[in-house]
């Protein structure tokens, strides 16, 4: 790629750093069900998450959904694979930089933490910015950037209630043929 | 499942036991349903193979479930996952095996920190988390 033509793309592709890629609200509150499908894949048999009497005697008082759920809730569900993601600046950003040859596309760490545990009935709201975006990067894959997103889940009453971070690699494949 | 462990079970250096896990096309796509990613590359192997993957792959919420249970099973059902961070490295991919190992990091009070690495039987290293754990006491 041409030094000039990176300069373009350079500029076009910061302008996404802090953009917000939406708020969603989940369609289901956090519910038994769910979690236990969840549990059922994962061989998750805590009682804490799939038998409220039980959970009841212990120090939590209630039953808690498995912390790594936090993402789910929110989730868009079946029109992923029948009809396509919603555009959003992240989408957008994803595309610019497919056209422009970096088609590759891997994640590369995600954080969540938690602030306190999910209980049955909490709706989970989050709201996703796009936070950061690297300088152009040599990688075993081919060059490239990562951007990172921040995405904040809040409940009901507007409280946080965790917090995650997404960074991902797109890239120009090192040897095309492979991809 | 173990009992909830106290701080005093736990020390730096601890290992926890080592688990492993199949991956198959129905733990990759049932996975990816049971978290609601409807993303093809994880239960259309025509489409997975057109994106340059030879089959479906596992998604990363199934990857933080599965490291999430590993946890869950040793810490015991009264501990509290606080943070997980999770570096990625290569897919898992249907006909091969996860292997489970973690240890422990850092302990102070009842908060510990814990390391797990899910090595794939083909690929290499999968998964290299880090946990924050809240004890029982």
């Amino acid at each position: 790629m041409r030094t000039e033509d990176i300069a373009a793309l350079e500029q076009e592709m910061y302008a996404y750093v802090g953009r917000d890629c939406g708020a969603s609200t989940a369609e289901d509150a956090v519910n038994k069900a769910m979690i236990r499908h969840w549990c059922e894949v994962m061989g998750n048999t805590n009682a804490n998450h799939l038998d409220e009497d039980a959970a009841a005697k212990t120090s939590r008082g209630e039953l808690v959904a498995p912390a790594s759920m936090l993402f789910v809730w929110n989730q868009a569900g079946y029109q992923v694979a029948s009809t396509g993601r919603a555009k959003d600046p992240q989408v957008e950003l994803v595309d610019l930089l497919d056209d422009h040859g970096y088609k590759g596309i891997v994640a590369t760490d995600t954080n969540q933490e938690y602030y306190r545990e999910l209980h049955l009935g909490d709706v989970i709201s989050m709201r996703t910015v796009i936070d950061n975006i690297s300088p152009r990067k040599t990688t075993g894959l081919g060059e490239g950037y990562f951007y990172e997103t921040v995405t904040e889940f809040t409940d009901q009453n507007g409280e946080p209630v965790g917090r995650q971070s997404f960074r991902v690699l797109k890239f120009q494949p090192a040897n095309p043929d492979q991809n | 499942m173990n009992k909830t462990l106290k701080s005093s079970d736990v020390s730096v250096g601890q290992t926890l036991p080592e688990h492993d896990i199949p991956v198959t096309t129905s733990l990759v796509t049932c996975g990816a349903l049971a978290t609601r990613d409807f993303e093809k590359v994880h239960h259309d192997k025509d489409f997975a193979q057109s994106s340059g993957m030879p089959d479906v792959y596992m998604n990363i919420l199934t990857t933080q479930g599965l490291t999430e249970t590993y946890l869950r099973n040793w810490m015991g059902p009264d501990a509290i996952l606080k943070t997980l961070s999770i570096k990625l490295g290569a897919p898992n991919i249907p006909g091969t095996t996860m292997t489970m190992t973690g240890e422990v990091k850092s302990t102070e009070g009842s908060t510990i920190e814990v390391e797990v690495v899910g090595q794939n039987s083909q690929w290499g290293m999968h998964v290299k988390a880090s946990a924050v754990l809240e004890l029982g006491g």
